[in-house]
């Protein structure tokens, strides 16, 4: 168990390698780069022109500037935000909580519909609830979030004025319930585009479990329906489920970009829809390496769950 | 002249690996085996499954580098050659395998299976063809086969495809892994004597692989016996069948009806499975399953000559 | 191949994807050459509504939405199709090569694979987008050089399990070049599940440039794409008031979407009977 943590932390130090230094090369390709200001600089003087090189650092070779970044980077410097006269870190610092709300809700939501419309389907396939949840699965990876954003903003906001359409709270008065009043279009968006992967995931495995020979066992005994499908089936058909988590976090992330921008919610999404169009560079890197290292330590930390989980794995 | 020798070869497997990529344990499939097939005969190598034959065949051919040993092909060691001189020396050796609807490309009609293998040796299209076509006449299949997939054809018309498509080579040397194990009993018998005639025609070798003894009884002029990983008797086909002299040889012949009924041989039935390749026993490998076993055989029996020719691992001989 | 065609026109759904995407191509096509449509031609009117002259109105500086949607169409198609065929390119002989050759090659492509899978492809994009020119070519580009893994992998897996099937070791047995087994024995037996996933790769293209083109970064007007006209839409004006503006591109890009995922489970169910119904 501890061995396979072990191995799995080993296994993604080459993928944080590759991750840092693809982030480190689009940092250096990016204008306004120091590169780039040195390549601008082209017709200075002799002296002048190396000056720039070592006062920017670009004397070093390549490895040594990428051990130099990687060092600041570890040390939680990312550098200057042009854009905010910020610490990136800062800017970042600020945004994630109302963006972990936003991802965790939106999770929560497609995990609790996605599970009970999995084992409807599989208790009953091709009834009425299995055509349900495949054709809610269906609209949810064929609709862009964008478009459903703009949809559900024009019904419920604009029409039917039942639901905020912007930010997190009311002007002037932090409430629970305002937060929850606007969480709740944003958290439904992103969360219909993961639900059909959590009803796929739930169907599959439980209609195997409620093949296995221990759910005829739970029936023979005289049990009824609901517990041997649920406390029997379920509590080994939600395991692969787990598994699949940390597939749809990629997705997801990219979902929050686009929907923190239409409802403008103060998270990390719009932060970078904002610093692409105002060009702020190290602002961009900072959340794209930020991100990309979450999704990672997100995988890591499900596959250590799933063999906790379930003693068969061992890899 | 020997076409093929096999000198103490050995292939280990390595299973799981530990925390810094290390293998954690070998499995031994072939542990020093030697065996050699003179030109124009069969040598049949008999064993029960998991025993490590198929794995001495395909190590053999090349199919897995061994980890240890030296295989001579007409006196040519190629042991140590990388794939591309080996390619040309296909040609010469050649495989059936034990199950011909695996063994074929699904997508592949008789014909192109046939057919195909010759594009690597530098024929024009229109004698590949012909010799396909002929090939498939050879080994019995008229021209309503050519161009049916696998999926279409019996198992007994697979094999011959099979068979045709390593002849249409014109190999000097052949494994056959356990070539008619997956065929039904009532095609048996067709797919053997197909195998003879060519072999016949050809002047072709073969190594035999068999877990059937009265297969091997048919086919083989020289029998050699494996048990995990070792061959533990060897010897001429008559000479072995008519006096088996280790246990576990026994053990094997008194399981099967042989056309002499005049002999009477009691029944042994073996205790227990395979051991664990994994952990082979210290000592005679067969020590575990054995009627006769007695202290000394915790120690390893050598492979000692009896009679001209026959060779045996046991210490009661 | 019949036989494809024969169990496919039995998915309804399937061919009625397949049909309107027939129609959309040809549409998408033919309609400029009979009607005179100029996505970026200025008329007098802005934010005009559906008239006889502008059959989906103006919008915000008096450019007609029909042409500025059928041209659209024309773009998010060549972006789908171009962008698969690079991934495709790209995903597909590393896959091969992963598992066929195994070894270092293996650890190496998978390992990148996951570090390319850790970076969220909309993050990754919009990034690369910031760096270079938004063009139509570019954006084609960047999709598809970026989305390889899952083509990879998914090649990969499939290579695996076809490669330890014994006629694999029989075409070497046989003296066929390595490469010629990898390529000519085991890709065509391994690629089948490919087919559905690029009609997902497709719309999964379709849907990056729509919404990159939304938030501004993608394509840049006067060119015209679905997702640069909604752009409009993040103005509580147009939203409110001006449906005709982001309406028509929106619904388009979602029934091209569905139909080509309609297509890809078509193809599916044909191709792997046991994968379906999701």
């Amino acid at each position: 168990m501890l061995r396979f943590i072990v191995r799995r932390i080993l296994q993604a130090i080459p993928i944080f390698i590759g991750i840092t230094a693809i982030v480190f090369a689009l940092a250096n390709l990016a204008p306004g780069s120091p590169a780039d200001v040195v390549a601008a600089a082209g017709n200075l003087p002799e002296a002048a022109y190396e000056e720039l090189k070592t006062a920017l650092g670009l004397d070093k070779p390549l490895p040594v500037r990428y051990a130099l970044w990687l060092g600041r980077l570890l040390h939680g410097d990312l550098g200057f935000s042009s854009n905010a006269h910020r610490q990136v870190w800062d800017l970042i610092g600020q945004r994630i909580g109302p963006s972990l709300l936003l991802a965790g809700t939106a999770i929560l939501l497609a995990l609790t519909v996605g599970v009970a419309l999995g084992v409807m389907a599989a208790y009953r396939p091709y009834s009425r609830w299995d055509n349900i949840s495949s054709a809610l699965s269906f609209i949810g990876v064929s609709t862009p979030n964008f478009f459903l954003s703009l949809l559900l903003i024009y019904i419920f906001a604009v029409r039917l004025g039942l639901l905020p359409a912007q930010g997190m709270y009311y002007t002037g008065h932090k409430s629970l319930s305002g937060l929850l009043l606007h969480l709740l279009m944003p958290a439904s968006v992103l969360g219909l585009q993961m639900v059909g992967n959590f009803v796929k995931q739930t169907r599959n495995s439980m209609l195997t479990a409620l093949n296995e020979e221990y759910i005829k066992t739970a029936r023979a005994k005289g049990l009824g329906e609901a517990a041997v499908v649920l406390r029997h089936a379920l509590r080994n058909a939600w395991i692969p489920v787990v598994a699949t988590l940390g597939m749809t976090v990629p997705t997801l992330v990219g979902g929050a970009v686009v929907t923190e921008q239409i409802f403008g919610w103060p998270g990390i999404g719009s932060l970078m829809v904002h610093s692409i169009n105002t060009r702020d560079y190290n602002t961009i890197m900072g959340i794209t390496v930020l991100v990309s290292l979450g999704v990672l330590a997100v995988n890591i930390v499900l596959d250590a769950v799933y063999s906790l989980l379930d003693p068969r794995i061992k890899v | 002249m020997d076409i093929l020798a096999v000198r103490e070869i050995k292939k280990y497997f390595f299973a799981g690996t530990g925390l810094w990529g290390r293998p954690a344990r070998a499995i031994k499939a072939v542990d020093g085996v030697s065996l050699t097939v003179r030109r124009g005969q069969t040598a049949g190598l008999v064993g029960e499954s998991g025993c490590g034959k198929s794995t001495l065949g395909r190590t053999i051919l090349r199919l897995f580098a061994p980890t240890a040993g030296r295989v001579l092909l007409g006196g040519e060691d190629i042991t140590d050659y990388p794939p591309a001189r080996l390619r040309p020396l296909r040609r010469k050796m050649q495989m059936i395998f034990q199950d011909p609807l695996a063994a074929l490309n699904p997508r592949l009609t008789a014909l192109a299976a046939v057919e195909t293998p010759l594009r690597s040796y530098g024929q024009g299209k229109e004698e590949r063809r012909r010799l396909a076509r002929e090939m498939l006449r050879v080994v019995g299949l008229n021209a309503s086969c050519e161009g049916k997939y696998p999926h279409e054809m019996s198992g007994g018309q697979r094999q011959r495809v099979v068979v045709a498509r390593a002849m249409v080579l014109e190999p000097q040397f052949v494994v056959c892994d356990e070539p008619v194990s997956a065929l039904d009993v009532s095609v048996r018998a067709q797919v053997l004597n197909l195998l003879r005639d060519m072999g016949e025609r050809l002047g072709l070798s073969y190594l035999f692989i068999s877990h059937d003894l009265s297969v091997v009884y048919y086919f083989c002029d020289w029998v050699y016996v494996m048990y995990l990983g070792k061959i533990v008797e060897e010897a001429a086909r008559e000479e072995i069948f008519a006096h088996p002299a280790h246990p576990y040889t026994e053990a094997l012949l008194s399981a099967v009806l042989l056309p002499d009924p005049g002999q009477k041989r009691v029944r042994i039935i073996l205790q227990g499975d395979l051991p664990d390749p994994l952990n082979p026993p210290a000592g005679c490998r067969f020590y575990s399953r054995c009627p006769y076993a007695v202290p000394r055989c915790e120690e390893e029996p050598p492979l000692r000559e009896l009679r001209p020719g026959h060779r045996a691992a046991c210490w009661l001989h | 191949m019949s036989d494809f065609l024969k169990k496919y026109s039995r998915h309804r759904l399937a061919m009625a994807g397949l049909i309107f995407l027939f129609l959309e191509v040809l549409l998408a096509l033919t309609i400029p050459i009979f009607l005179p449509l100029d996505p970026i031609a200025i008329s007098r009117s802005f934010n005009a509504p559906p008239d006889a002259e502008h059959i989906l109105g103006t919008d915000g500086v008096g450019r007609d939405v029909l042409a500025r949607v059928i041209y659209g169409g024309r773009l998010s198609l060549f972006i789908g199709v171009a962008s698969v065929a690079i991934t495709v390119s790209i995903g597909l002989p590393l896959g091969l090569i992963a598992g066929y050759y195994r070894g270092p090659a293996e650890s190496v492509i998978m390992r990148a694979a996951e570090t390319f899978l850790s970076i969220p492809l909309m993050v990754f994009v919009l990034v690369v987008v910031a760096i270079v020119k938004a063009t139509a070519w570019n954006v084609a580009l960047i999709i598809g050089g970026l989305g390889w893994p899952a083509v990879a992998k998914l090649i990969y897996a499939s290579v695996l399990a076809e490669s330890a099937k014994e006629y694999v070791e029989a075409a070497r047995v046989l003296g066929r070049p390595n490469h010629v087994v990898a390529w000519l024995e085991v890709l065509p037996n391994a690629i089948s599940p490919l087919w559905a996933q690029i009609a997902f790769r497709i719309s999964q293209a379709i849907m990056i440039e729509a919404s990159l083109s939304f938030l501004g970064a993608g394509i840049q007007p006067p060119a015209a794409s679905w997702g640069n006209i909604m752009y409009a839409a993040q103005d509580l004006a147009v939203l409110t008031n001006r449906l005709w503006i982001w309406l028509p591109p929106g619904i388009c890009l979602v029934l091209t979407v569905m139909s080509i995922n309609l297509v890809g489970e078509g193809i599916r169910d044909v191709l792997d009977p046991k994968m379906n119904n999701n």
